[in-house]
């Protein structure tokens, strides 16, 4: 360890302007390497109303999960490429290849309790905003298809309860009818009377369930047939995307390629530092020259400083007048 | 005209190197002493200067009435130090006329402004000292030197550089190893240990050492 040190020392200068020009060299090499990607963004409001603070989920995290558990199905991130590259058939330039490649560009996030964007970041400038509106296509469908699932779901449910119901009034009505057909004037306060009104009342009872239902369910045939229409599904595009002109460098790739040059650039110097101390066969402390020799160092005379770097440093002259020299005289 | 000697270091930096000298090796009994390196510009005559320095300081302050206690530095062909940049390469007196033609010890050393250090500079070529050394009188008239100086200072050549830093250090009685922090590499290193006689091999001077760390580091480590 103290000899790798050693070695950085001595030349301290040269490593450290050679990791600053690796540095630069990197950098300059990754930004010129570095794929030029463009942003295409849109935004999307998310009707619904904000629950009380920390009674639950606001309507942009409710949508954007369920937008994040779209995208993770091959299904609808391979209707989203169709979407993208129907008009024309062009595909896009870079390569988009596969679902992965579209969820690895694809960002979508909350920006306030109602707000949602959706980016898409890619190498063809034209691609991006086709793969967002595609997005946002698909996710509008696939809603309006659950909504409209969910009525038809609703709609079996209030067929089968008018079904009983209206059973349940016509066999309250036959069967006053054939009462009345037994007994067509009972005495008042007879117990035919009373039998009477008691059937009489069940089948009004009957009779106004039935009626009640049949009205719910010509009001959800109201609702299904407006979700089929294409009424508001639960959000609507404030931004739509668009073409971005200048490329844009996210900051997350960029920190990437960076700790990359960085490391690259340090792992470059260490080789060379341990290159150079294993070719380093020279004598430079007691310690090599006992190692090597076995012989007792008997002095250990310093560097002296030549007569010009004295003299830039201030130092003395030495008294005799003579020029004075450095250590080392032949 | 004594010979202003290079320029001295620290001396307190030397006086390390001399106590060890005396406690690791007991250099006090040692006459000559021999300073070389691996290769050249490493340090060796600075270090063998130096030394020379303290030696002759210790010599006064502690041994007043030894005799010899005088300090001989000799240009052995480690380099161009200032003696040889004072004199020129054919001055008389020096090393390779004394091992030629003999004669008595006090006619090749000079003087310097330290009292007690004397430069045998080398006083001709390096080839011509190359094919005197090969020789037993010679390395007799170098031993001949302690008769008159307490310690005789070797700057030898660098030992991978020429084989007369070899044949030189048989001569010493004990040989010192300068090594360059920073420069030096290992395998020079140990080739030359393999070259000189491990007997007589002191230790090393490491030269030029620089802190390999900031010292708030090092307190971590």
């Amino acid at each position: 360890m103290k000899r790798y040190l050693a070695t950085f020392y001595r030349r301290r200068w040269f490593y450290s302007i050679l990791l600053f020009l690796l540095l630069g060299m990197t950098a300059i090499g990754m930004y010129a390497v570095a794929e030029e990607r463009y942003r295409s963004t849109a935004r999307i409001w998310v009707v619904g109303r904000s629950p009380e603070a920390g009674a639950g989920a606001s309507p942009a995290q409710q949508q954007l999960d369920i937008l994040h558990q779209l995208v993770q199905t091959d299904a609808f991130v391979a209707a989203v490429l169709r979407d993208a590259i129907a008009p024309g058939g062009i595909r896009p330039q870079g390569g988009l290849r596969s679902a992965a490649d579209v969820r690895a560009h694809l960002a979508y996030t909350a920006e306030g309790p109602n707000t949602v964007s959706i980016s898409f970041s890619g190498g063809d400038p034209e691609f991006g905003p086709r793969i967002v509106r595609g997005t946002i296509a698909q996710l509008e469908r696939w809603m309006l298809e659950s909504r409209l699932e969910q009525d038809a779901e609703q709609m079996r449910y209030y067929q089968e309860q008018l079904r009983i119901l209206r059973a349940q009034a016509r066999e309250s009505s036959e069967a006053l009818r054939a009462f009345e057909a037994r007994h067509p004037n009972p005495m008042p306060n007879s117990s035919e009377a009373a039998e009477r009104a008691e059937l009489s009342r069940v089948s009004e009872v009957a009779s106004d369930l039935y009626t009640a239902a049949e009205q719910r369910l010509r009001d959800a045939s109201v609702l299904e047939t407006g979700a089929a229409s294409g009424q508001p599904t639960g959000f609507r595009v404030l931004d739509p995307p668009s073409a971005p002109e200048t490329p844009s460098r996210p900051v997350r790739e960029a920190l990437q390629y960076l700790i990359l040059g960085i490391g690259a650039s340090v792992a470059l110097l260490l080789t060379t530092l341990v290159f150079v101390t294993w070719q380093d066969r020279v004598v430079r402390t007691p310690e090599d020259l006992e190692s090597l020799t076995n012989l007792p160092v008997l002095a250990r005379l310093p560097h002296l400083r030549t007569p010009r770097s004295r003299w830039l440093r201030g130092g003395q002259r030495r008294a005799t007048g003579h020029r004075a020299s450095g250590v080392v005289a032949e | 005209m004594p010979v202003a000697p290079w320029p001295a270091l620290d001396s307190s930096l030397f006086r390390d190197l001399y106590t060890r000298l005396v406690l690791q090796v007991g250099c006090e009994a040692t006459r000559i002493l021999a300073v070389t390196s691996a290769l050249d510009g490493e340090g060796k005559t600075t270090v063998a200067l130096n030394l020379s320095i303290e030696l002759t300081t210790q010599a006064m302050l502690w041994e007043p009435v030894l005799d010899p206690r005088d300090v001989l530095l000799v240009e052995c062909g480690g380099g161009e130090s200032c003696v040889t940049q004072q004199y020129a390469a054919t001055v008389s007196g020096g090393l390779v006329q004394y091992l030629r033609n003999g004669g008595s010890v006090d006619d090749a050393p000079k003087p310097t402004s330290i009292p007690g250090l004397w430069v045998m500079p080398l006083g001709g070529d390096r080839e011509s000292l190359s094919l005197l050394i090969r020789s037993g009188h010679s390395r007799e008239r170098l031993r001949r030197l302690t008769e008159r100086f307490a310690h005789v200072v070797l700057d030898l050549p660098s030992v991978l550089v020429t084989a007369d830093a070899q044949a030189l250090a048989e001569v010493a009685d004990l040989v010192i190893l300068v090594v360059r922090a920073g420069v030096t590499l290992s395998r020079h290193v140990a080739r030359a240990l393999q070259e000189l006689d491990r007997e007589k091999l002191a230790g090393i001077v490491l030269n030029d050492e620089r802190p390999v760390l900031p010292g708030w580091v090092e307190d971590r480590l």
